[in-house]
């Protein structure tokens, strides 16, 4: 049989056309590759700091049947390549717990019987522009008192709300089930954070800041004595009439105190 | 020419039909009742009731992304928590504060023991943690559709 000229042209443009094709796909994966990559980070919010891995103090203000969920998330969270988190001997008397009062620099976390409020976790962070200065997370005893909710979903909601004070997000707001403790599922059956937190993490903290907000401040700074020159640190800065003129003192971490000073003539 | 004018004709008679059968469908009945407009707890708790819920005042409730005290309201048994603010304006911007699914207000994200619904009206937030269908019905019907929630 004689193939038809008309079809065989037919045969090369179809081949052609799925040649294109596949080299677009191919090309598309290679500039969008499939990864680990997300995006739930809660707006533009994250601590401060100066270096990668930034060290992150969680108060531990939680009675001895949390401090293994505690131990557990703190442990699953320091995994992250761009955080290490350290945990802090709080007191766990009702009345801290109660209060779960924040501490500049750290994350409190705090079991209590918070009443029927509708929530099983709450955590609350404190921001100065999109930086986190200080955090709490809550377990609310009124319904974890509750035989419904076994071990795996305590821990579901420690890792969401300490996982929340890093600036993360919930991954997905259907309420689908997606095995993290940061997705918006009914059930809490997720003990542990996934491959995409560490990924929105990395994201998040990939670049570096030129101050610190974790942690205390240095010795001496919260208070300095700047009444005399001699302690305004170096001079940055001289107007052209030698007027004026601004002092920096430089204290570590970002942390400085800036002096501006017009002289007496 | 004559076919045109019948047409024209015909094409006058429909819209005339129409625009009286949209008149007639948005339209009052005669005798109906208005719904109560709900602008505080006190109208709010006249209109579930007036709804046919049975309506209870129950404990002062406190959230800490709301500068409002609350008020639980058990409405068909369930809890729904009230937040009544000074005016309008200020309910509305605590109400923007909260997000779509009702997942974070502000810079508080909260973990819900059941399925979050938010509405708003005047100078109050209502709240209702759960899914009990009577509920929600009566709650949409006094205050409208749930503006943020899952």
């Amino acid at each position: 049989l004689k193939a038809n000229p008309y079809e065989e042209n037919l045969v090369m443009r179809t081949q052609k056309a799925r040649f294109v094709l596949v080299l677009a796909v191919i090309i598309m994966l290679a500039a969008f590759p499939f990864s680990a990559g997300a995006d739930h980070a809660w707006g533009n919010y994250h601590w401060a700091r100066t270096s990668n891995p930034a060290t992150i103090t969680v108060i531990d203000s939680m009675t001895t049947d949390w401090d293994d969920n505690l131990d557990t998330a703190i442990s699953d969270w320091s995994k992250s390549s761009v955080l290490d988190i350290v945990e802090e001997a709080g007191a766990s008397d009702a009345n801290t717990r109660s209060r779960c009062r924040a501490v500049k620099g750290k994350v409190r976390s705090c079991n209590y019987t918070y009443g029927n409020n509708g929530w099983l976790g709450l955590a609350q962070i404190w921001v100065r522009g999109s930086h986190i200065t200080q955090g709490t997370a809550k377990m609310n005893d009124t319904y974890f008192s509750s035989p419904a909710y076994d071990e795996t979903a305590r821990q579901h909601v420690v890792c969401q709300e300490i996982g929340h004070d890093w600036g993360l997000g919930h991954q997905d707001e259907s309420g689908a089930d997606l095995n993290t403790c940061m997705d918006y599922a009914d059930a809490l059956d997720n003990p542990s954070p996934n491959a995409h937190d560490y990924a929105q993490l990395e994201t998040i903290y990939s670049h570096l800041d030129n101050s610190t907000t974790i942690g205390a401040a240095p010795a001496g700074f919260e208070n300095a004595n700047v009444h005399a020159q001699e302690n305004w640190g170096t001079k940055v800065h001289e107007a052209a009439n030698g007027r004026s003129a601004i002092f920096e003192r430089d204290f570590g971490n970002g942390f400085k105190i800036f002096t501006f000073v017009v002289w007496a003539e | 020419m004559k076919n045109q004018v019948w047409i024209f004709l015909l094409l006058g008679c429909v819209l005339a039909v129409s625009g009286c059968a949209t008149d007639s469908l948005t339209a009052s009945p005669v005798g109906s009742t208005e719904p109560l407009a709900v602008e505080d707890q006190a109208t709010l708790i006249s209109a579930l009731e007036g709804s046919g819920a049975t309506v209870e005042i129950g404990e002062p409730v406190s959230q800490v992304f709301f500068s409002a005290e609350g008020t639980v309201l058990k409405v068909n048994g369930a809890d729904v928590q009230v937040f009544e603010y000074e005016s309008a304006e200020e309910m509305e911007n605590e109400a923007s504060q909260v997000s779509p699914d009702g997942g974070s207000i502000g810079t508080s994200m909260v973990t819900w023991v059941d399925v979050p619904h938010f509405y708003k009206t005047n100078r109050i937030i209502v709240l209702y943690v759960g899914n009990d269908a009577s509920v929600l019905d009566v709650l949409e019907s006094a205050l409208g559709p749930q503006f943020a929630g899952r």
